[in-house]
């Protein structure tokens, strides 16, 4: 197997690895209804307790994630599904930011 | 084997996690110097000034409100509240080892050695109410905050001379470290990226003022607030801006950050209560 035949099997794997972790982006390709937002909810749930046991949630999350609630209770589910997606996004932006960080100090 | 290598794992994580070659002195002198050539015709005692002290039209405006400074209210309610004695006859002075005009503020933040944690002012005068049967204050509560004025006030002039006794101290310090260079919130920006690396630039219409000098001043007269408030209340008000959620006021996050922040100040002397935009 030669160089180039290892390199394009990496970039091909790593765009897999990419598309997979972003899989929950596919929101707006997908028919939301009360089963679909609960698991959106769930997942949302879990990602914002990850952040906030590490310290660093987000100030707008967590009421993202409740309108999102609200929203489901009144039978909006795409509406709902859309905070809820964007509460998770955030929650695991907010993780991955305490991933970032762990090492922060100072650059002088 | 696994069990060793376990543990050599943990005592690696936990040393590069919270400073096990944190050199705290060192700190102070790297801190101290990166302003100094920021900086490099701001004599150091201006550093308590903050914003005052490098911008020039700030500063008069600064110094027309000072002619009739906004927090001598605070001060007189402070100095009553001081006076006044608890239910059981006692006063805060009981709990203070140190008078009034020997400057008690300039002994806090520091370590508890017996209870292993941060005390600063503001806990010391709340532990001394409930150690005198008193409810403990709202930690904004006008009379808590006017406390601290009083002493504050009182307390200028005398130097920051925080000390790091021992290794949890050190543990401590390095958790305030950490949490400074963190960056936080939606906005991704950490203490240091505004006040160290950005000071004196403007964000929006204001002037972001250097990390040097910030524990010398508290409480402050906020225009912004209309009122006065204490360093955790102002660390809120941070985490807020760059959309982090905020931890709660003299919980151990922001008092090890005041405890790291106050050491970075030592020398610079204290000038509480102030006026800030």
């Amino acid at each position: 197997m030669n160089r180039f035949s290892l390199f394009s099997i990496s970039v091909v794997l790593l765009s897999w690895n990419l598309c997979w972790a972003a899989s929950p982006a596919a929101v707006d390709n997908v028919q939301c209804n009360e089963s679909t937002f609960s698991q959106y909810s769930k997942d949302a749930d879990e990602a914002l307790k990850k952040a906030k046991d590490v310290g660093h949630e987000w100030s707008e999350t967590a009421a993202l994630i409740q309108s999102a609630k609200q929203l489901a209770a009144d039978k909006h589910f795409e509406e709902a599904c859309k905070s809820a997606h964007a509460g998770l996004l955030q929650s695991r932006m907010a993780y991955r930011q305490w991933e970032e960080n762990k090492n922060a100090g100072p650059r002088f | 084997m696994k069990g060793i290598l376990f543990t050599c794992f943990l005592v690696i994580a936990t040393t590069s996690a919270f400073g096990g070659d944190v050199n705290p002195a060192q700190d102070l002198n790297a801190f101290q110097k990166y302003f100094s050539s920021k900086f490099p015709n701001l004599p150091f005692r201006e550093y308590i000034n903050g914003v005052y002290a490098i911008d020039a039209e700030s500063r008069s405006q600064w110094q027309e409100i000072e002619e009739f400074p906004p927090y001598e209210l605070s001060i007189s309610e402070g100095e009553s509240e001081w006076k006044k004695p608890f239910s059981n006859g006692k006063t805060y002075q009981s709990c203070f080892p140190w008078p009034v005009n020997e400057g008690i503020r300039s002994h806090y933040p520091h370590w508890d050695v017996e209870h292993k944690r941060v005390v600063t002012l503001e806990r010391a005068l709340n532990e001394c109410r409930e150690a005198n049967s008193e409810k403990p204050l709202e930690w904004e509560d006008s009379k808590l905050v006017g406390l601290s004025a009083y002493l504050a006030f009182h307390s200028r002039g005398k130097a920051m001379n925080v000390t790091i006794p021992n290794e949890e101290a050190k543990h401590a310090y390095a958790e305030g470290k950490h949490f400074f260079y963190t960056k936080r919130g939606q906005l991704n920006v950490s203490c240091a990226d505004c006040h160290v690396y950005n000071a004196s630039q403007k964000i929006r219409a204001d002037i972001l003022s250097p990390a040097l000098g910030h524990a010398s001043h508290f409480p402050v007269y906020r225009s912004e607030w209309e009122g006065i408030g204490g360093l955790h209340r102002r660390f809120v008000g941070c985490n807020k801006n760059v959309r982090a959620k905020p931890f709660q006021e003299q919980g151990v996050e922001y008092s090890n950050l005041e405890y790291f922040l106050t050491y970075m100040n030592n020398g610079l002397s204290f000038n509480g209560p102030a006026v800030r935009k």
